[in-house]
């Protein structure tokens, strides 16, 4: 690129034209450039060069920049979209199916269950007090509590007795009775399947 | 080496950027004022003729819009140069673009260098522009940032994709192309 062989100095007249030197390396260039007509030329090359780049390129109006920076920075930003292939759409769709036959199958059990449901006190008394009295008319003359007879684990029978139990009218219970239904509902072991009769004094159990 | 960016007296870059950050509009349009002629020189080194400015605008958008990933390692100005070189390589992609490329290409082959332009800009400086244009694509945006921006061969390196070393090599071999030329 020189002739005078001092490349390193040649190739800082980029720099020394844009005034981006310091001192010492500016006196440097100079200096040389007193010395070496090479250097002068290839000085008025970068300088020509640099000079009809300018002149070259088209004029940019920096408003319009700005317009089009204001315009972007108010423009909702791109929500992205996501490409799902066509297996995927399958796995999905697959494992939706899967999870919707599990609930399906979920759901059937537990109605299925809970028809064949009979409360525990029902089928085996938590509270002894709750043990109903052997239907004798000899023995019990006065009404009794429609309690479920001996346990029944036929389902049939359970769905056909149950209600005899939880039906029964509330008021045919004595305290004793009443107060051990309320501890065993709760302590969750049990549950009326109807509401009491709104007149039915918790209470007094009468 | 100092930044060209900045005079002593202006407020730096990362000032500016710091400024534009917290709403100051008047930051962003001294960031643009300062750095989109040389932006749009680099375009034009690159090939691009008529979209020079729609590139430039483009280019000064998405800088705005990733300004939070610009971490300073390099100048702002060779950050810019780069989104603006993928950009154009982005556009040229385009069959649509390229096809415009062609057309451009062929129509400044008749009046880029017509004589009335070469009268009114000097002869020296038209021998000089024809000299530019032979050189190879690499070789021209190299010499463009050198000459024109004062640039680095670092920051010359980072913008244009390629090593240090190379972009020396690339500045030495397109000044003694275009000194052969202008002797011929």
């Amino acid at each position: 690129m020189s002739e005078c062989g001092r490349v390193e100095l040649h190739e800082r007249l980029p720099e020394y034209v844009h005034g981006a030197l310091d001192a010492p390396q500016r006196e440097q260039i100079e200096a040389h450039l007193l010395a070496c007509a090479d250097a002068r030329r290839e000085l008025a090359l970068v300088r020509a060069a640099r000079d009809a780049i300018v002149r070259r390129t088209p004029v940019v109006d920096p408003n319009g920049i700005m317009s089009a920076v204001r315009a972007a920075r108010l423009r909702p930003r791109a929500v992205p979209v996501y490409v799902i292939s066509r297996r995927a759409v399958w796995r999905i769709a697959a494992a939706v199916a899967l999870v919707a036959t599990g609930a399906l199958g979920y759901w059937i059990g537990t109605r299925r269950a809970a028809e064949h449901l009979v409360p525990d006190y029902a089928v085996s008394p938590v509270n002894p007090s709750l043990t109903p009295e052997p239907l004798s008319p000899v023995a019990s003359p006065a009404p009794a509590p429609k309690l479920a007879p001996a346990p029944s684990h036929t389902p049939e029978r359970a769905v056909a007795e149950a209600p005899a139990l939880i039906m029964g009218d509330p008021n045919d219970l004595d305290e004793k009775q009443v107060g051990a239904i309320l501890i065993d509902l709760e302590q969750g072991g049990a549950s009326f399947e109807t509401e009491p009769s709104p007149d039915f004094d918790f209470g007094s159990g009468q | 080496m100092s930044s060209p960016s900045a005079a002593p007296d202006l407020p730096a870059d990362s000032a500016l950027i710091a400024r534009w950050k917290t709403g100051d509009e008047r930051a962003a349009t001294l960031l643009v004022e300062r750095h989109a002629p040389a932006v749009a020189r680099f375009v034009a080194s690159l090939g691009v003729r008529e979209d020079v400015e729609d590139v430039v605008q483009e280019a000064f958008v998405r800088a705005f819009e990733k300004l939070d990933s610009f971490r300073g390692e390099s100048a702002l100005r060779t950050w810019l140069c780069t989104i603006a070189r993928n950009l154009v390589r982005d556009r040229a992609r385009s069959l649509k673009f390229e096809r415009r490329q062609v057309a451009i290409e062929e129509h400044h082959a008749v009046t880029e260098h017509d004589p009335l332009d070469g009268a009114m800009a000097g002869e020296t400086e038209e021998r000089l522009m024809r000299a530019m244009d032979e050189l190879s694509p690499m070789q021209r945006q190299v010499f463009t940032l050198r000459v024109a921006e004062g640039m680095a061969y670092k920051e010359i390196a980072s913008a244009v994709g390629s090593t240090e070393g190379a972009a020396r090599v690339h500045y030495h071999n397109a000044m003694r192309a275009i000194k052969e030329f202008l002797d011929e």
